[in-house]
């Protein structure tokens, strides 16, 4: 009985098993063009399963072009190309019939600077789970809001102020709020753009707390420039410069003993 | 230095008062003619009598008998008229707003929102001319085929036109609404899977709210302030009806036709003319409070 119900809950919950060697995302040659200038060169990346991945690199490399690829980001910028393969458990992404709506409900985006929208604090939550009609009645929909939020470590602030606007926050529970929002629609990934850029050493360590926790549920990808951050929460790194990978793997090794002077270089701080 | 800084405040300040002044006069002159009108004039007569002729008698014993100052019919035909155009101004200003923000390549929108712009300074004598030779005369022949007679000046002429001369006015300023809602918004949407018009519909839009009202809100006051479109389209007859097939005036076709003449400028009939003046001044601005109004409710709510 017990186990039938863990069987059930296990449903709902959505969790994706995670598939061939535990690799939940692959790029295959992929290559980015804005106009004609080349952002990104043949990259060959593998995201592992319910991990997090560290996306480092100097400014203008093309780690944000090339987390905007895992979700079709790139569709809505101007004058931006993309070729070769992105693999979501296998399937292809970037072929011609896909539906982005959902691959945007199974991969999901958290950006630099916290944009909770003008609703109130329920409402940003439950914008996910309500366009994508996860939910069937109030009830539900306020049970994952609250689960939602819980998740996030804000349920206990917020919780006698579900109405209040959400830009009403602080800037570390605004995007503690817009991960909820990420989340909420049961992603597989999330995708993180300099996630703690705009926020305070505190509000920092509790973002990093929360992406430890997700990490269980989520495959986790996360730009940064903080070394100690990508050190602290990621399990693997790629380290891109101008537009190539340089060199990816597990992030210890990378961080104690890389293999490319440019690795060495950037991660000791003698660039970027 | 810091002398000429204070010359410059100075003078920026003469300016500010000086506007204001300016604007204050105004309004004084034209309310204390509305109450010599008044003085004549019962209140009442004014705001609740439904016939307007004023050259006319209404009993021989009449304070100022010179007319009748029954202004109904003139604010009906006023609202009628600005509700037509909003009808026509609304849904074309606002769906042209969308799209050039939202849609649109930056490439079309770099001519087509000047292009769009331009319009809004064609001379409204010469959005009459297009309400009178082509606009009426296409109405009434569409009418005439569905079996409707439509006077050949009539509210939905005048309306539509104006409509079309206001569009350009609401379309360019929600634009500027749109297009300052942070982009960071709508990605927040995309991001997790809304489609363009779900994040037009839920974040955009709502986000741009009240811009938009008052947007709408200067297109209203400029469509009741209007004047040239409606002397030439709408008609002198005050008529008291809803039928927008029908011929109505509006208050400021009344008061060039006040004013126009030869006559002294202290008769019941000229001063006449201020009090509807003064009347459309107070109506735009009870019109804007309540606007304020519903957009706070609405953010209240909506927060
Ligand atoms: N919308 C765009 N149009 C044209 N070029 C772009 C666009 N976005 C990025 N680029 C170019 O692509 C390259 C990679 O940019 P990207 O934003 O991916 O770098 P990044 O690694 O995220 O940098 P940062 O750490 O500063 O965020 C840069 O040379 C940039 O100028
Ligand atoms: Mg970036």
């Amino acid at each position: 009985m017990v186990k039938n119900m863990n069987a059930e809950k296990k449903k709902t919950e959505n969790v994706a098993e995670c598939g061939l060697e535990n690799i939940r995302m692959k790029t295959q040659n992929l290559s980015v063009f804005y106009n004609n200038d080349q952002a990104l060169h043949d990259i060959n990346l593998d995201i592992a399963c319910n991990k997090v991945t560290a996306l480092i690199g100097p400014s203008g490399c093309g780690k944000s072009t090339f987390m905007r690829c895992l979700n079709r980001m790139n569709d809505y910028v101007e004058g931006c190309r993309v070729t070769g393969k992105v693999r979501l458990d296998g399937f292809n992404i970037y072929k011609d019939n896909v539906d982005t709506i959902l691959l945007r409900q199974k991969v999901g985006m958290v950006f630099q600077k916290p944009n909770p929208f003008p609703k109130s604090i329920y409402e940003n939550v439950a914008y996910g789970p309500k366009i994508h009609h996860l939910i069937e009645n109030k009830d539900e929909l306020d049970a994952l809001v609250e689960k939602t939020l819980k998740r996030v470590g804000l349920w206990d602030e917020v919780a006698d102020r579900l109405s209040a606007p959400g830009t009403s926050l602080s800037g570390g529970q605004q995007q503690r709020l817009c991960i909820a929002r990420a989340i909420a629609t049961k992603p597989e990934v999330v995708l993180m753009d300099e996630p703690c850029s705009a926020l305070d050493p505190i509000a920092t360590a509790r973002i990093e707390e929360l992406i430890a926790e997700l990490e269980q549920k989520f495959t986790i990808v996360i730009i940064t420039h903080s070394m100690q951050q990508a050190e602290r929460v990621s399990d693997h790194t790629a380290f891109f410069h101008m537009g190539h990978i340089i060199e990816a793997g597990d992030t210890q090794k990378i961080f104690n003993d890389p293999e490319h002077q440019k690795t060495k270089d950037y991660i000791g701080g003698k660039f970027g | 230095m810091a002398k000429f800084e204070k010359l410059i405040k100075a003078s920026l300040l003469a300016c500010t008062m000086l506007s204001v002044l300016v604007t204050g006069l105004i309004v004084l002159s034209v309310f204390s003619e509305t109450l010599r009108f008044f003085s004549h004039i019962p209140l009442s007569d004014f705001f609740f009598g439904t016939e307007w002729s004023p050259q006319m008698a209404m009993r021989d014993d009449q304070a100022g008998s010179s007319g009748t100052f029954g202004a109904v019919p003139i604010f009906m035909g006023t609202f009628l008229v600005t509700l037509i155009a909003m009808a026509v101004a609304t849904p074309l200003g606002l769906y042209a707003a969308i799209f050039l923000s939202v849609y649109a390549s930056p490439r079309f929108k770099a001519w087509a929102k000047p292009i769009l712009e331009i319009l809004a300074g064609v001379p409204s004598v010469v959005y009459g001319y297009f309400a009178v030779i082509t606009l009426a005369p296409i109405l009434r022949a569409g009418g005439e085929m569905v079996g409707l007679s439509i006077a050949s000046e009539s509210a939905l002429t005048a309306g539509t036109v104006m409509g079309i001369m206001i569009t350009p006015y609401v379309m360019s300023l929600s634009e500027d609404v749109i297009s300052s809602v942070p982009k960071s918004l709508s990605f927040g949407s995309l991001a997790i899977g809304a489609t363009q018009s779900e994040t037009i519909k839920k974040v955009i839009l709502p986000a741009a709210l009240p811009g938009i009202v008052s947007a709408l809100l200067l297109g209203v006051s400029r469509g009741v302030g209007e004047t040239m479109v409606v002397v030439m389209a709408a008609g002198l007859a005050a008529n008291l009806t809803l039928n927008p097939l029908e011929s109505v005036t509006t208050a400021t076709v009344q008061i060039v036709t006040l004013l126009v003449g030869d006559h002294e400028f202290d008769s019941d009939k000229t001063l006449a003319a201020f009090a509807l003046g003064f009347s459309l001044f107070f109506m735009t601005l009870l019109l804007n409070i309540a606007a304020l109004i519903i957009v706070k409710r609405y953010r209240e709510q909506y927060d």
